[in-house]
């Protein structure tokens, strides 16, 4: 099996069948996070599309001097990060889509939670996962995408620094801050 | 302050990533501390709930479709490319890869030619001189210039039409065109006789001449000339016996009759020397005198020459003048 770096000479040079070895090696994972990070369906087959185009235009430009993988993860998690839904195309599943389009002003869950329903009526309508995802929602995305990547898909800390451009420490921040806030929105949930 | 750190280490405990020390810190902090043991209950409710809501991963068929629409559109992408922009690579590949050394190898070698041409080849780079006419140039004049014309080439057969086409170098490369009858013809013949450096040329010039020269014809000087330095100092041997044969035909006088009697004497070859005494003989059989100046040289023949034939020729004909 050839490495990763033959396979970008190759492809470099206009060998499509060795950019479709690369594409092949990785983009179960690519779609994946995407996926967790999006929780839906559309909008991360829309970042698969983003990132592996954006991967084949700058191969050219890659200095090999990290890891094809890490540089993909990093693509990916920009790409997810900066991710804008395209309008009218699904309804949204979530409850609260001004949650996700303006995280500064978004109402909080936990309000809409103890407002007009309560655990149980949630448990009845068996839909805990929509409010969980809408608590993950109204996180910033730099939170978001460290929590996707810690809890979602599993990657140490140190990994998502990588991926990410950023120190361990500040990757840390991230996730405690995710997880105190989601505990925060979660609560009724949580307790009941 | 302790519960910040304690709640930070709950949550790297969670994470996997505590280590064995920080492990052992919290465990001891939450035996000692019913309302950190609380806190961690709900923690671990919290791990328990997002643990749970973890999407499942997205079937093989969304990647491949995935995979499929990816595909589609980079084949598009290629495809995009303008052709100039594909020109423009194919260019810049060109110069910038391994095609530079054949296409630099491919330049010095012609830039080797090239200056090779210029050294070494006959004149200028100039095209050569038509002419057809004799009045077009002056042959004096460019034998006066230092012309050289050892490079004569004849450009077709001697026809029977009489026409003859050939070329030299002269000031710039020169090709004439003219009748065998043309003085001038005949002149550039004679100069290429005595300048050609090839023996076939001056041969070949010599039986033209010959050709066109009937019995007693009264020859251009330059002409008969050449003839007389070509059967007194051409290297080879058929042409000064053509030289010979011409000059027989030529009205004979002093100098032809030296040209001979410098045959007779010098030349190397055995059967110049016999074609020279018999050019004498022929001379007395026509009815031209055999002055002193003869009777002196065949004397000497008749007693020193080392050709037996020389010797009894020269006696014989000394004989019959007496």
């Amino acid at each position: 099996m050839q490495d990763d770096n033959t396979l970008i000479q190759k492809a470099r040079s206009g060998d499509t069948g060795a950019f479709e070895q690369l594409l092949y090696r990785y983009d179960r994972h690519v779609l994946n996070i995407a996926y967790s990070f999006r929780n839906s369906e559309d909008d991360a087959k829309d970042i698969y599309q983003e990132v592996f185009i954006r991967v084949f235009r700058g191969l050219k430009n890659f200095q090999f001097r990290s890891e094809f993988s890490t540089w993909l993860y990093r693509i990916t998690t920009n790409v997810c990060i900066s991710y804008k839904r395209k309008e009218n195309r699904h309804n949204l599943d979530s409850l609260d889509e001004s949650v996700f389009e303006d995280e500064g002003a978004s109402v909080k869950l936990s309000d809409l939670i103890e407002g007009d329903s309560s655990a149980d009526n949630l448990a009845i309508s068996s839909d805990y996962s929509k409010y969980i995802n809408s608590a993950i929602e109204t996180l910033p995305a730099q939170q978001k995408m460290a929590f996707t990547l810690k809890y979602y898909q599993g990657y140490k800390v140190k990994e998502i620094a990588d991926m990410m451009q950023c120190a361990e420490g500040t990757i840390k921040r991230y996730l405690f801050n995710a997880v105190n806030k989601l505990r925060e929105e979660l609560k009724g949930i949580i307790n009941n | 302050m302790n519960e910040k750190k304690y709640n930070e280490l709950m949550q790297i405990y969670f994470l996997n990533e505590i280590t064995e020390k920080e492990k052992i810190e919290l465990e001891n902090y939450l035996l000692e501390n019913n309302w950190a043991k609380k806190q961690f209950e709900e923690m671990k409710k919290l791990q328990r709930t997002l643990s749970e809501n973890r999407p499942a991963p997205l079937s093989d068929k969304v990647l491949d479709e995935s995979r499929q629409l990816l595909l589609r559109k980079l084949k598009e992408e290629v495809s995009k490319k303008s052709r100039i922009v594909q020109m423009a690579d194919s260019l810049i590949n060109f110069f910038s890869l391994n095609y530079k050394y054949a296409v630099s190898g491919a330049s010095m070698m012609a830039i080797g030619f090239l200056i090779g041409y210029l050294f070494f080849a006959p004149g200028n780079l100039q095209t050569p001189l038509k002419l057809k006419n004799q009045n077009q140039f002056d042959l004096d004049k460019i034998r006066e210039g230092g012309v050289d014309i050892s490079n004569i080439r004849f450009n077709d057969q001697f026809g029977e039409s009489g026409k003859i086409e050939f070329s030299f170098n002269a000031v710039k490369p020169v090709t004439y065109e003219g009748n065998l009858k043309d003085e001038l013809t005949l002149k550039l013949l004679a100069m290429a006789l005595v300048s050609s450096e090839n023996p076939g040329v001056r041969l070949r010039s010599l039986n033209t001449i010959a050709s066109q020269t009937i019995k007693n014809i009264k020859p251009d000087i330059k002409v008969k000339s050449s003839m007389i330095t070509a059967v007194k100092t051409d290297p080879n041997a058929a042409v000064r016996k053509e030289a010979l044969n011409v000059l027989m035909k030529y009205p004979y006088d002093d100098q032809i009759r030296d040209a001979f009697l410098f045959v007779l004497q010098k030349d190397k070859n055995s059967g110049m020397r016999v074609s020279a005494i018999n050019a004498l003989a022929d001379l007395k059989q026509q009815g031209n005198s055999i002055d002193d100046e003869i009777k002196n040289v065949l004397n000497k023949q008749a007693e020193t020459a080392e050709d037996n034939f020389i010797r009894l020729r020269a006696a014989s004909l000394l004989q019959e003048v007496r």
